[in-house]
């Protein structure tokens, strides 16, 4: 789930945790209802922002928690924490207090917590945040590593976007506690429905404009006194409608003088980044306003100077056209 | 750490609260020089020193038998309050609503009411309860007044507690109950403490209640002390107050110990 900072993302998953009931509607697990279970019946593992490790007991009685209060036996219940402590390679710490453990420690107790009672799900809520940026890659390898090896359905609530693309089998994007997309990442990422996903979701330039013709497998539409060429999605548009396309500043190159586009736009650099990898150029343009280009910077052609006039062109399968609001 | 900042401190301010010290703790001290007096009567030692008042109060039937029976009702009161005034906290804090601030209000009111008003009440009402003069009577009486000093030290444990950390263990498959027993009162086991240790204090010196309704049969330390004073001036009582204070002291010095060792 991945939505802004209050899209409501944290209170949906309090509610397929239980300790929110929902106004309307109902949750089902596997088709069972479940929305009247009280949380500690659904037998969901859950990593808390901020871990929520009992600062009183051990790592050892912390990942030893669910099985206790479950009653299992006491043989079985060294062998599951330390078995759960293996897979988040902890053994040798499991005699300490969480406060004497680092970030990244304090988080695989968590993790190992919330999976040592074979849960039927588990639900993450900014597991990672916490974290600093290396340690955080590390972590996403590693959760995935176990997902795949533990083949347990996750939902994971996150705000970073390129941390639900690279660790998401589905994303779903929410924005003002509504569902706004739901897809695989690739989906989201190349054919957004909305602006507000093509924008959320990596960044993207919106050109809008009316329909002026229809053409075989596209359009023709005109914006800021300009005309563009664009793909249809999944039907033809009226001719006369509003429509908004967005572009992937990647999508984007600059022409050589004379190159042939199937869109071209002409403009004046504002302001240009440089990333090391690419180069980030925003460039004025009288008819659509600043659009921003990414260009890989081993192949950029040109070395952006500001002030310098250039043509920017993409063909008609490049951009994608998305509904506003 | 804290004794870092006492550099800065003018002079004055530090005389200034030597002096208010001395104004708070003297007065308590002269309780000990009083209780070995070789007099007859409440002085202050003439010629030396005798320990005849302590050999007098712990071999006494009459002190000894109001000292156990503060001491049992202290114990009982205590653990009624606690156990109340714990649950109700907690209670309080899971709702966090309107009303539960209504009702730790409610709660604190014992100690906002002058204990005499409260004392006549419970005189009127524990006629018709036949709790007069009774050990039930007077434990009752205490566990209300001692409650709030357990709600607000309770209260205040839990205000520093992460309410995730509940939340953490209904996920984890607890029920409330296990919830209450292995999370929620380990982490605040400091404020109970510290209410356990109030509330004590209260019982054990608590004197209008005591005068109010119990006399003949319940004849507390705090009773006999007051009868003490009025009647004779024996020195006794000061061998009493001093055993009071060591008392005292000790269970807030334990107060402090609990809270040092959590806070480490």
């Amino acid at each position: 789930m991945l939505g802004p900072s209050g899209s409501g993302k944290t209170t949906l998953l309090m509610m397929i945790a239980g300790f929110v009931q929902p106004d309307r509607g109902g949750i089902h697990l596997g088709g069972q209802p479940i929305t009247h279970l009280p949380p500690e019946a659904r037998n969901f593992g859950m990593v808390f922002q901020g871990y929520a490790l009992f600062p009183h007991l051990s790592v050892f009685d912390n990942v030893a928690f669910p099985l206790k209060v479950r009653r299992r036996p006491r043989a079985e219940i060294e062998e599951k924490v330390k078995a759960a402590l293996d897979l988040v390679k902890l053994t040798t710490q499991s005699q300490r207090l969480p406060r004497q453990l680092s970030g990244g420690q304090q988080q695989r107790v968590a993790l190992a917590r919330a999976l040592v009672f074979t849960p039927h799900l588990l639900l993450l809520d900014e597991p990672l945040s916490a974290l600093d940026k290396k340690l955080r890659a590390e972590l996403q390898e590693e959760l995935k590593r176990l997902h795949r090896k533990l083949g347990l359905s996750f939902i994971y609530v996150t705000h970073d976007q390129d941390e639900a693309l690279s660790m998401s089998d589905r994303i779903v994007v929410m924005s003002d506690g509504r569902l706004v997309e739901q897809g695989t990442p690739l989906e989201l990422y190349d054919r957004p429905r909305t602006a507000f996903v093509a924008d959320f979701l990596g960044k993207s330039n919106f050109v809008r404009g009316r329909v002026e013709s229809h053409v075989e497998g596209g359009f023709v539409f005109s914006g800021g006194g300009a005309r563009f060429m664009q793909q249809i999605r999944d039907a033809k548009p009226d001719i006369g409608s509003g429509v908004t396309v967005a572009l992937r500043p990647e999508k984007l190159s600059i022409l050589a003088p004379g190159a042939e586009s199937d869109n071209r736009l002409s403009g004046v650099v504002r302001e240009w980044n440089y990333f090391g990898s690419e180069f980030r150029i925003l460039v004025d343009t009288p008819s659509c306003g600043p659009i921003s280009v990414a260009l890989p910077a081993w192949n950029a052609g040109v070395s952006p100077e500001v002030g310098q006039s250039l043509e920017l062109g993409w063909s008609a399968g490049a951009g994608m056209e998305v509904q506003e609001a | 750490m804290i004794g870092s900042g006492f550099g800065n401190i003018s002079i004055m301010t530090r005389s200034l609260a030597w002096a208010i010290i001395c104004f708070l703790v003297l007065p308590i001290t002269v309780v000990f020089a009083v209780s070995v007096t070789d007099r007859h009567y409440l002085s202050l030692p003439e010629s030396g020193v005798s320990f005849q008042y302590y050999r007098n109060l712990f071999g006494s039937g009459p002190w000894l038998t109001s000292i156990l029976q503060s001491f049992v009702i202290a114990c009982a009161s205590t653990a009624v309050a606690v156990v109340a005034g714990t649950l109700c906290a907690i209670g309080c804090w899971r709702l966090g609503s309107r009303a539960s601030d209504l009702v730790r209000m409610l709660m604190l009111a014992p100690i906002m009411v002058p204990t005499i008003v409260y004392a006549l009440g419970i005189y009127q009402f524990w006629i018709d309860l036949r709790l007069l003069d009774t050990y039930a009577g007077l434990i009752i009486a205490h566990a209300v007044t001692g409650i709030p000093y357990v709600v607000i030290t309770v209260s205040t444990a839990l205000a520093g507690f992460d309410p995730r950390l509940e939340q953490a263990s209904l996920s984890l498959g607890a029920s409330m109950g296990q919830t209450l027993r292995l999370v929620i009162i380990p982490n605040i086991m400091p404020g109970v403490v510290s209410g356990l240790i109030f509330a004590f204090i209260h019982s054990w010196d608590e004197l209008v209640l005591a005068l109010f309704i119990a006399g003949r049969a319940v004849f507390t330390l705090p009773r006999r002390m007051w009868d003490g004073i009025n009647e004779s001036l024996d020195p006794t009582m000061a061998a009493v107050a001093a055993v009071l204070i060591a008392v005292t002291v000790s269970l807030l010095c334990a107060d402090a110990y609990v809270r040092s060792r959590r806070g480490s």
